[in-house]
């Protein structure tokens, strides 16, 4: 990635996609520590902070670190999509794949407003599992492109739950829908061509961020947060972690950051969040709305070797990688589809669930289950390592 | 010149503390390299668990040598001496016992099974669990232990599953009335596998189908991710299949019929 580009945002075909690197030496570190890990693993990850410092409550993270709205990445899929969508050559409908933590969903649905597209709401899992093809009228109206956010909501890992998807696609592949903008989230992408011998509209992606364009990033999220300058200095070394200059080479934190979490801004910052302490008389973040712009406020940021380093757990049972995968591959479940997809006893999904809750992997997120932000790189190497299908990324 | 050097307490002790310390060095490898094999994932655990016969071998080799060279004076005269006399000794009295250890040894180069793989020997089916000197255990799927001397390896037909590899075939059968649309079932069944959440879609999933006297067979054949779920999968496949089979009202044999479907129609007595 260009060092010096300006949009942090860039949407390129998937097989431009780059996910950033850990230096060499950190990479044998975290190897050594992941082992270590896996043989002594405690339950709870170890952490001894430094004795003068304290965690950010909740409320100061949500203003030093806040979530993101995405409105520049829908600005830079804006253009993408009229290029694509637009012209006569061109094929009229395009697939944005997304990573989790990337916030493909609601990106699309915000492009759906801004572009004054119709919005397409996906088929509940009813309608899905019974498969009614009357979800699939709106693909008989042409006048105005379309939006589907996330082909995953389409389809379920059930005997009956590919008609629907199956269907789509024909009538995509058929130019009947018209032009349009289908999202869909990376593991749902890498199963459906699998088990779906069809084509698939040429894709894009969101380029992971590399350390440079993390580091702009977070910065970027402080200010919209706080309204003021915040110096985010090392907790050890006193050092700065973000730089002001946009040039500026990007200090260790965010270059392990960014390799750890695959470049992928929402899974970054979850993480991020977490390594945030202040001192403890300090209101970092508490009035930082509240007071005007100033000298600034510093907030300290837990050495990278002091992180946890999460490791999947081996004693979650035998169905926790499959229950861990099949949360991937459908994008989140709610706690009764899960029960009824897999094919446990409702008594060993529940003690599974419970085993994954526990430990922070699974957590409940608008009303599905999900693997958590945090987690997702370590279940992502679990799935890998175990031979489970991973994405592409 | 004397092909033993002279015997007294001090080489007995030597002797017995180096025939300890490898039994030791031996029972610790087996303990401790299967515990760290179990904290790792997928491929590494069976390449971890490979190396368990090998550093036996090692161990066993070095601390026959040491011993040999406390006892023995070490030139190629006493040893062709004595291994000799040790061959006539053994030959007679553990011709089996040598036989199994030397086709233990063979099993180091021919790999006709390595820990975690699934093997029949016998009409035994199971997961190799150990391998040791003389003979190898398998856990059976109905959680018994079964030690098979080495000793088969010459004689006996060995089937390997998954041949140290993570890609175990399963099979799911369905017994169907003749009567019925080969597209339909093809695409209930395919659909059946490809969505179960065991399988290993990076393998092809193949369905078959051939005629019997009394129902037309179809089998799905497919990998699970992991070969320790095989019997899961395959019960995964067949409930859920025969499931989608009935939702599209597909017929079963008649009852009864079953049983006769692999009969060989010259023997059989069944009434038309």
């Amino acid at each position: 990635m260009n060092p010096k580009k300006q949009d942090l945002w860039e949407y390129v075909p998937l097989a431009d996609y780059a996910a950033p690197q850990a230096t060499i030496s950190r990479t044998i570190k975290s190897g050594i520590k992941d082992i270590w890990q896996r043989f002594y693993r405690q339950d709870t990850p170890v952490h001894n902070p430094a004795q003068d410092l304290e965690y950010l409550p909740p409320s100061a993270v949500e203003k030093v670190a806040p979530p993101s709205h995405w409105s520049r990445a829908v600005r830079a899929l804006e253009i993408a999509a009229k290029d694509k969508t637009g012209s006569a050559e061109a094929p009229s409908v395009m697939m944005v794949a997304g990573l989790p933590g990337s916030g493909n969903t609601q990106i699309l649905s915000r492009l759906a407003k801004s572009l004054g597209w119709r919005l397409i709401q996906a088929p509940d899992p009813q309608q899905i599992l019974t498969q009614d093809l009357a979800w699939l009228d709106w693909t008989r109206s042409t006048d105005t492109p379309w939006v589907l956010p996330d082909l995953g909501k389409t389809y379920l890992r059930h005997v009956r739950g590919l008609t629907l998807v199956r269907q789509l696609l024909a009538r995509i592949n058929s130019k009947a829908a018209g032009p349009g903008v289908i999202g869909c989230d990376s593991w749902a992408l890498a199963y459906l061509r699998r088990v779906l011998p069809v084509p698939f509209p040429g894709a894009v992606v969101a380029q992971a961020f590399d350390d440079q364009s993390l580091g702009r990033w977070l910065n970027q999220r402080a200010d919209d947060g706080c309204g003021r300058q915040i110096h985010f200095r090392q907790a050890d070394n006193g050092e700065t972690v973000l730089p002001a200059d946009d040039g500026a080479k990007a200090r260790a934190f965010v270059n392990q950051l960014a390799a750890r979490s695959f470049g992928i801004p929402g899974i970054a910052l979850e993480i991020w969040r977490r390594a945030l302490k202040r001192e403890p008389d300090q209101t970092a973040g508490d009035q930082a709305s509240e007071t005007g712009p100033g000298d600034g406020i510093t907030i300290w940021v837990e050495p990278w070797e002091k992180m946890p380093s999460l490791v999947v757990p081996s004693d979650l049972g035998p169905a926790s990688p499959v229950l861990m995968h099949s949360l991937l591959l459908h994008n989140g479940l709610p706690r009764d589809l899960a029960a009824d997809l897999l094919p446990f006893s409702a008594t060993e999904t529940g003690r599974t669930l419970l085993a994954l809750t526990d430990a922070g992997i699974v957590q409940t997120h608008q009303g599905e289950l999900k693997i958590s932000a945090r987690w997702y790189p370590s279940v992502r190497a679990y799935l890998n390592g175990e031979g489970y299908l991973t994405d592409q990324f | 010149m004397e092909l033993f050097h002279q015997m007294n307490q001090e080489t007995f002790i030597r002797v017995a503390l180096l025939a300890g310390l490898a039994l030791v060095l031996i029972g610790l490898s087996q303990k401790m390299i299967p515990w760290i094999a179990n904290r790792l994932s997928g491929r590494h655990r069976l390449y971890v668990l490979a190396t368990v016969p090998l550093i036996r071998l090692v161990i066993i080799l070095a601390s026959l040598w040491m011993i040999i060279s406390i006892v023995v004076d070490p030139t190629a005269e006493n040893i062709f001496a004595l291994l000799g006399a040790l061959g006539l000794a053994l030959g007679f009295a553990f011709k089996d016992y040598v036989g199994s250890l030397i086709a233990g040894i063979v099993t180091l180069y021919e790999l006709p099974y390595r820990l975690g793989d699934w093997v029949s020997v016998d009409g035994v089916y199971g997961e190799v669990k150990s391998i040791g000197m003389r003979s190898f255990e398998i856990l059976t799927p109905d959680d018994t232990v079964v030690v098979i001397p080495h000793l088969k390896l010459w004689a006996e037909k060995i089937f390997n599953a998954n041949d140290g590899s993570r890609y175990l075939q399963c099979a799911a059968r369905f017994y169907l009335h003749p009567e019925h649309d080969p597209r339909q079932v093809i695409q209930a069944l395919e659909d059946t596998a490809m969505t179960s959440a065991y399988l290993q879609v990076l393998k092809p999933v193949t369905i078959l189908a051939s005629e019997g006297p009394w129902a037309t067979e179809y089998r799905i054949k497919a990998y699970p991710v992991d070969p320790r779920d095989q019997f899961r999968f395959t019960t995964d496949l067949t409930l859920r299949g025969k499931q989608a089979l009935m939702a599209r009202g597909v017929r079963f044999p008649a009852p009864g019929a079953p049983d006769r479907i692999f009969q060989d129609p010259k023997k059989s007595t069944l009434k038309s």
